[in-house]
């Protein structure tokens, strides 16, 4: 496994970090340009804006010149000494100057007549009481004429103070380069042709670049003709209502306009003018432009470089790294969809409609980072392709390997399934048929009367459903004689046959099979049994090979010591001699013994066997040995018998070996202990003494051949006396344990106690011990 | 003076053999392969047979097979062969004792005497039944005087021991629990712990019997009891 290069992780943070400063980058460009964009929409707004205004202005402008005309008799107040306006003036904070200006409305009033009080009591729209004289002075309206004069003098006071605010603003606007342009224009009772406007208000509907939105009104057609307009129409009618109600002329034409390149002077206008007009802020624009397609030029060589370099190390081998086992194409599908799920959960938060600077920065930086997983994903292809791993890593290829697999197994399988399918179907088909005929029967008659075609079809169900219960219990009858037939192989009789007489080609397989295992097993035991033999033969032989020198050597010792010999070395030399061959003689007869007994030659005559009788007769055997070293033997037995199933001989085999130990290692003038005790299921002698000398070995190491207790080998005896105990108490299967407590040698032994079914065969044996 | 032939092909054991047979007093006739000691048989009077089994040319279970056709001498068997099986089938062919290699010779020399007085002396007096005399072999227990002969030679038994040898040879084969023959020797019920019978047996294997380890006549039937092996 490769470690990641810090060459790599250098080229990938340079990319990381190019690619954000392109998305800052990127990012200013858009802001900027929604900056732009945006303003075209302002533009567009803030002059519907002023038009909403000077729509009303506009209105009033004509309704001004109607109303002087409509109501003459102003003019007569005037003349009579009463002004019908008052000269007012304000302050223009602009001009510093103050400006003198005509109020018309300023005395004017009506009045309401109330003779509630026997006489008549006049009060004009402001609740003040008038006499008289003052109304004969003034004269006055009905209140429908003067509620409509009123309007008119609302309207007229709103566009004379909207107009000043125009005339204040004015001057931000060089030579009445505005969008608020009008034109109006009737004749008069008299048929006088009167004619108000803007300076450029005659040519609106002429120049139609100058004037991109413009209504015409004519009187004639009662209907508005309204260009570019696409709001305020309401406030359209409202105006040529309001003229309508104060100007009886026929000919009355009015148009008005917005000029839509230009608006109106104001704030924002200001700013956006500085904007638009800023070269220098197109120019960074551009720039920033230039620097965003330059870093990702530079990312993009980077990509390229990288994708040369990864996947190869300095040597020119080919690696690929641990992140490469993952199944590409899953990877792919799982990058593809989190970018797009990214970028509509941007979508939904209106990111992309709306860009702020830090929105922008938000939405470049998800994409850079997008970017860059995209580029690291691509170097991982790239690697699997230098090294031939794009196929093996891929999910696709798990797939189809799974699929193939599958089939194989299909295939392989196919008896099985065409069986099973075969059965599947016929069954599936028969239950259906029989559904579809009981259905058809009940509903077609009506009645629960079965046709013969019916009662034909659950006849062949019931055959069908014989014939399958036959072959299956005839098929699972050979199948369990099979089962129970390898059972036997297993656990007893390895060289048993199964027959083969079997009805089902599969169960004539199986037991075929199972017949070789069982010969083969039945081969490899006896090979291993005579294997066993011709070792045993073999130190039998070797034993006999032995005895015969050993004959000549004993006997010529012994013909020796007869004869006169004064030397005393001699002498006890010759008593080593003879001690040393004697030894010889029982290491002999006990190798032979015991590898009979570990290799399973010697076969065990096994029948009912009182344990404790065993045990009385062999004290009675050794009472003399073990009062010749001053051993008191402690026996505890049960009362009542205790029977093994066991071979006699064998047994006290193991217990002369046991007592001759005790002879040969326990300390003289003590107590030995056999105890015998009787369980439910088995027995347990225990053998107890304290041993002369002390022992160095291992508790396990004594039934171990060739072992003793004096590590020196002095002492008589072949060393192979408790292991051949072992073997026998182990054939017996029975639990055989020394242990060494301090200078206590103790022999466990259990045996399971006899039970009336273990020995059938050889219960009557009682014969069969020496000849 | 009796004619003994030794037969095995290891020279020194058969001289060895005929220094111990020599010195009690026999002659020793030497073979070294079957055929041989066939002829000897043949040429010479010989009493007791000593054969080998492992031998060259014939062995020696062929050779006892084919004297026992002809002869009756006493034959006994030396061999290393000290399997169960190899006893058996060496006192099948028709030997009448079997000693294993390596022996000890006071052993050889007791059996083969045993052997000569049950051939030369008892074998005519076997044949006078006596009503209460029991006779197993080369043991005979004469009820009347109490007196018990192994081969001929008098044994000398305490009461109790003869008492019990004489339970068993009443009936050779029978096996007696330790219990049985308490109770008809002593006439007392046997106690569990106790082995006063087991080393009454081992007493009277000790006198009647040439190596008690590998008693001839009273055996131990391990775990069941005693017995007087049938002839």
């Amino acid at each position: 496994m490769k470690k990641v290069s810090v060459i790599n992780i250098v080229l990938n943070l340079i990319i990381v970090f190019l690619l954000i400063a392109c998305s800052i980058s990127t990012s200013l460009v858009f802001s900027k340009k929604e900056i732009y964009m945006s303003k075209k929409e302002l533009n567009q707004k803030v002059g519907a804006q002023f038009y909403e205004d000077t729509s009303e202005i506009l209105g009033v402008v004509g309704n001004l010149v109607t109303f002087e005309d409509k109501y003459p008799d102003t003019k007569k107040i005037t003349e009579n000494g009463y002004t019908s306006y008052e000269l007012k003036r304000y302050y223009d904070e602009n001009k510093n100057i103050e400006v003198e200006y005509k109020d018309y409305l300023a005395n004017s009033f009506y009045y309401t007549e109330d003779n509630s009080n026997g006489y008549t009591e006049y009060t004009d729209q402001y609740g003040n009481y008038k006499t008289q004289s003052e109304v004969d002075m003034y004269g006055y309206e009905s209140p429908e004429i003067y509620n409509s004069a009123i309007k008119s003098f609302n309207a007229i006071v709103e566009f004379y103070n909207q107009y000043k605010q125009y005339l204040t603003n004015k001057k931000y606007v060089e030579n009445y380069n505005q969008n608020f342009e009008f034109y109006i224009f009737f004749t008069d009772n008299d048929g006088l042709e009167h004619e108000y406007s803007t300076p450029h208000g005659k040519n609106i509907g002429v120049d139609s670049k100058m004037f991109k939105s413009y209504v015409v009104y004519d009187k004639k057609t009662q209907e508005p003709d309204v260009y570019g307009f696409e709001k305020n129409d309401i406030d359209l009618k409202k105006i040529v209502l309001l003229c309508n109600s104060f100007t009886d002329y026929d000919d009355f034409y009015a148009a008005f306009s917005i000029n839509s390149v230009c608006p109106f002077d104001d704030s924002y206008d200001t700013y956006f003018n500085k904007v638009i007009t800023d070269k220098h802020v197109i120019d960074t624009y551009y720039s920033y432009c230039v620097c965003s397609v330059v870093l990702f030029a530079f990312a993009l060589i980077l990509f390229v470089i990288s994708f040369c370099y990864t996947g190869t190390d300095k040597k020119g081998n080919k690696f690929i790294y641990q992140i490469d086992y993952l199944w590409w194409d899953m990877v792919g599908i799982i990058l593809t969809v989190a970018i797009i799920v990214g970028f509509d959960a941007m979508d939904y938060t209106g990111l992309s409609k709306k860009l702020s600077y830090s929105q922008c920065l938000i939405y470049c930086c998800y994409m850079a980072v997008s970017c860059e997983a995209v580029f690291l994903y691509f170097l991982s292809i790239v690697r699997r392709i230098k090294t031939n791993n794009l196929w093996k890593t891929s999910l696709i290829e798990k797939i189809f390997k799974f699929s193939v697999k599958i089939i194989q197994t299909i295939f392989q399988n196919a008896k099985v399934v065409i069986k099973v399918s075969i059965f599947f179907i016929v069954t599936s088909t028969l239950g259906i048929l029989t559904f579809i005929t009981n259905n058809s029967t009940n509903y077609a008659s009506g009645r629960h009367r079965m046709s013969y075609y019916s009662y034909g079809v659950i006849g062949i169900d019931i055959l069908y459903f014989l014939f399958v219960t036959i072959i299956m219990w005839k098929y699972f009858k050979e199948y369990y004689y099979i089962i129970r037939s390898a059972e036997t192989i297993a656990n007893e009789d390895v060289t048993h046959k199964i027959e083969r007489k079997m009805l089902f080609n599969s169960n004539r397989l199986m037991t075929d099979a199972i017949n070789s295992m069982g010969e083969g097993i039945s081969e490899a035991v006896m090979e291993n049994t005579r294997n066993e033999r011709l070792k045993s033969d073999l130190i039998t032989n070797v034993s006999h090979d032995i005895k015969t020198p050993l004959t000549s050597i004993i006997n010529y010792l012994d013909l020796l010591k007869m004869e006169d010999l004064d030397n005393e070395k001699a002498k006890n030399y010759i008593d080593i001699l003879e001690t040393k061959s004697h030894r010889l003689k029982v290491l002999t007869d006990d190798l032979v013994e015991a590898s009979k007994l570990s290799s399973g030659v010697i076969k065990l005559e096994k029948n009912k066997l009182n344990l404790s009788l065993l045990i009385n007769q062999s004290a009675g055997e050794f009472s003399e040995r073990f009062e010749e070293k001053n051993l008191t033997p402690i026996i505890t037995l049960p009362k009542e018998p205790v029977y093994i199933n066991g071979d006699g001989r064998k047994m006290w085999r193991v217990i002369e070996n046991l007592y001759s130990n005790m002879y040969k290692y326990a300390m003289e003038n003590t107590r030995v202990y056999i105890d015998l005790m009787k369980g439910e299921e088995c027995c347990e002698l225990t053998i107890k003494n304290i041993s002369k000398s002390y022992f160095k070995v291992d508790e396990d190491d004594l039934t171990e051949r060739f072992i003793r207790g004096d590590a020196s080998r002095t002492t008589e005896g072949s060393g192979l006396g408790l292991s051949i105990a072992k073997s026998i108490i182990d054939r017996h299967d029975g639990v055989f344990k020394i242990i060494l407590d301090g200078d206590l040698f103790k022999v466990r032994i259990k045996l399971s106690l006899y039970k009336d079914e273990d020995n059938d065969e050889s219960s009557d044996n009682t014969d069969n011990t020496e000849e | 003076m009796y004619n003994i032939l030794v037969c095995d092909d290891d020279h020194e054991i058969v001289d060895a053999i005929e220094i111990y047979l020599t010195k009690e007093g026999y002659n020793v006739i030497k073979a070294y392969d079957g055929i041989e000691a066939i002829n000897l048989l043949k040429e010479n009077n010989i009493h007791l047979l000593l054969i080998d089994i492992m031998m060259p040319k014939m062995d020696g279970l062929r050779a006892t097979l084919k004297i026992r056709q002809e002869s009756a001498i006493p034959i006994i068997i030396l061999s290393a062969k000290s399997e169960d099986t190899d006893k058996i089938i060496g006192l099948d062919v028709g030997a009448d004792d079997y000693i294993t290699k390596p022996f000890n010779p006071l052993e050889l020399t007791a059996r083969v005497k045993s052997q000569l007085r049950r051939y030369t002396k008892l074998g005519n007096i076997s044949k006078e039944e006596k009503e209460n005399c029991f006779t197993v072999g080369g043991l005979m227990i004469d009820d009347d005087s109490k007196t018990v002969t192994v081969d001929g030679e008098e044994v000398k038994l305490t009461p109790s021991e003869y008492n019990i040898l004489l339970l068993l040879t009443k009936n050779p084969g029978r096996v007696y629990t330790i219990e049985q023959i308490y109770e008809n020797v002593w006439h007392e019920e046997a106690m569990a712990v106790d082995n006063t019978v087991a080393v009454h047996i081992r007493h009277i294997r000790e006198k009647i019997e040439i190596n008690p380890k590998e008693p001839r006549y009273l055996k131990v039937v391990w775990g069941l009891g005693y017995k007087i092996e049938k002839q």
